[in-house]
């Protein structure tokens, strides 16, 4: 059995967002390394197939991370065991083998649903082409850091055993070609079109339409050769390209090293306090900030304001720095990544107030957009004729 | 075997490190690089049919350059003037261009809208 699949991988800091073959997962990025199965009977393999991603054991046999066995993402962090997780502003995307064994895990998570799907029986072989377009931090993107991480998945091939129950199937994942390129750069593409290839519509730009009174049916179109600011908020790093249309302005890359995640580190100590608990985990802190309902939502708030005031603070001069560099030749400034939810209101009126003067329209991507910008991005990527192109090209230099 | 190529496809090229200086004056000056080789392509087609160039031309070409083109290129006077050979390709009208280009809102994306710069820039 064997397919093809286009994967645009993007692989966050918190969350890993990842387009398989089209469908969408979201994950926490973290895994855990463990010795054995945690079932001691039977379980039902057509059961476990449908929320796969939900429950995800699989066993990494590949030359480019530790072989063994791997809970991935969900199935790691509400098992207790002790997690890897990529630290915020310490570990090099393109060293680790967390992004790696997760990718891995994912890629082939699909290809065995699709199997069940598409004969209603689980093989025990399934054998996968990939096409996939993946992005570093911009702080952390060069030749040679890129051409590295690409190298860990074409190295190949990759074997990757998946657990239903007690039955196992063994996914052969082959790298045609890997891209990686700037993180927040493709964003440029999922900005002009959606999946089907036409120009994008809808509530994601209504905002920024009625704000700029753009009537008429407004879409992509729109941006298809504007110059665009990036101002991607991750957790462990924000980034700052500037792309006109499809072009990626190399001169102007820049990254910076700020984010929710370190807004969260240094409220943590001060919630523990204030909930008279020794320590309690990041991840707690993060659902609780998510979950109006908690008790502790209020607290855990308050004790957040300041140290994002601080991270927005220094996000904007960062955006000041790339105006200036550009000369304010810019159209537009486009606001994503799960900080950005986080940071809105402390962030939106300073980027207005900067925006009315220096004469640049400010599109804030609304709360329910912005985490899936770049996955979008990198999908779009590798199903487009620049990708198509530089995989061309690199098989012509062999 | 490469792929055959389908319309709207992509094609790349590279120049050579070591370009002579007169095809590089004449890539520059050109205001459509595809379009311009397209009509390369339509005259050799016209005169010699569909044939691989690589089996009819000499590798080493450094001196067979024509000779007028030769000498405009030593007084350095590279084609700038409209209408100065017969080859003369007329540049698309600029208004035409703007036009297009100021047309806010598409419904449907153009076919082919990525060229040869925007894939340059993310190499």
């Amino acid at each position: 059995m064997q397919f093809h699949f286009f994967v645009g991988n993007d692989n966050g800091n918190s969350e890993h967002d990842i387009f398989v073959d089209g469908k969408l997962i979201q994950q926490p990025n973290v895994n855990c390394a463990v010795d054995e199965l945690p079932w001691s009977e039977e379980q039902a393999p057509e059961g476990i197939v449908k929320n796969l991603q939900d429950q995800l054991i699989v066993t990494i046999d590949s030359p480019s991370a530790r072989p063994g066995m791997y809970y991935i993402g969900k199935f790691a962090l509400d098992s207790g065991e002790l997690l890897d997780a990529m630290q915020v502003g310490l570990d090099y995307k393109y060293d680790v083998d967390l992004p790696i064994v997760n990718t891995l895990g994912q890629i082939a998570s699909v290809a065995v649903q699709k199997a069940f799907e598409e004969d209603k029986g689980i093989p025990e072989m399934i054998e996968v082409q990939v096409d996939m377009a993946t992005a570093l931090p911009i702080t952390q993107h060069t030749d040679e850091a890129s051409a590295k991480f690409e190298r860990k998945f074409t190295v190949g091939p990759h074997y990757v055993t998946v657990h239903l129950g007690k039955l196992r199937v063994t996914v052969k994942v082959v790298f045609d070609y890997a891209k990686v390129v700037p993180e927040a750069t493709p964003v440029t593409f999922a900005l002009q079109k959606d999946e089907e290839g036409n120009w994008r519509e809808g509530d994601i730009f209504d905002e920024f339409a009625n704000s700029y009174e753009l009537q008429g049916n407004f879409n992509g179109s729109y941006f298809k050769d504007k110059r665009i600011l990036h101002t991607d908020i991750g957790d462990g790093s924000t980034e700052y390209p500037i792309t006109e249309g499809n072009k990626l302005l190399r001169q102007f890359v820049h990254g910076s090293n700020h984010g929710a995640g370190y807004a969260i580190e240094e409220a943590l100590n001060e919630f523990n306090g204030l909930i008279h608990l020794p320590d309690s985990p990041r991840q707690f802190f993060s659902d609780v900030i998510k979950n109006p309902t908690h008790k502790y939502h209020a607290k855990a708030i308050k004790t957040l304001r300041r140290p994002l005031e601080g991270q927005a603070k220094q996000i904007i001069t960062n955006i000041r720095k790339q105006l200036t560099k550009a000369r304010n030749e810019i159209d537009v400034i486009c606001v994503y990544g799960g900080g950005s939810i986080l940071m809105r209101s402390i962030l939106h009126p300073m980027l207005k107030e900067l925006c009315e003067e220096r004469e640049i329209k400010l599109l804030y991507i609304p709360p329910q957009y912005a985490v899936t910008m770049n996955a979008k991005g990198l999908d779009a990527f590798v199903r487009g004729k620049i990708y198509e192109a530089l995989k061309e090209r690199a098989k012509q230099a062999v | 075997m490469k792929k055959p190529k389908k319309p709207g496809d992509n094609i790349s090229m590279k120049t050579k490190k070591n370009e002579s200086p007169l095809v590089l004056d004449w890539i520059n000056s050109q205001t459509n690089l595809m379009d311009s080789i397209r009509y390369l392509i339509e005259n050799e087609v016209a005169a010699n049919g569909i044939r691989n160039l690589q089996k009819y031309i000499p590798a080493e070409r450094a001196v067979s350059i024509g000779g007028a083109a030769a000498m405009w290129h030593e007084i350095g006077m590279v084609d700038t003037r409209a209408g100065q050979s017969a080859n003369y390709v007329p540049a698309e009208s600029r208004a035409h261009e703007e036009a297009a280009a100021s047309k806010e809102r598409e419904q449907h994306p153009a076919e082919d809208d990525i060229d040869d710069d925007d894939i340059e820039s993310w190499t």
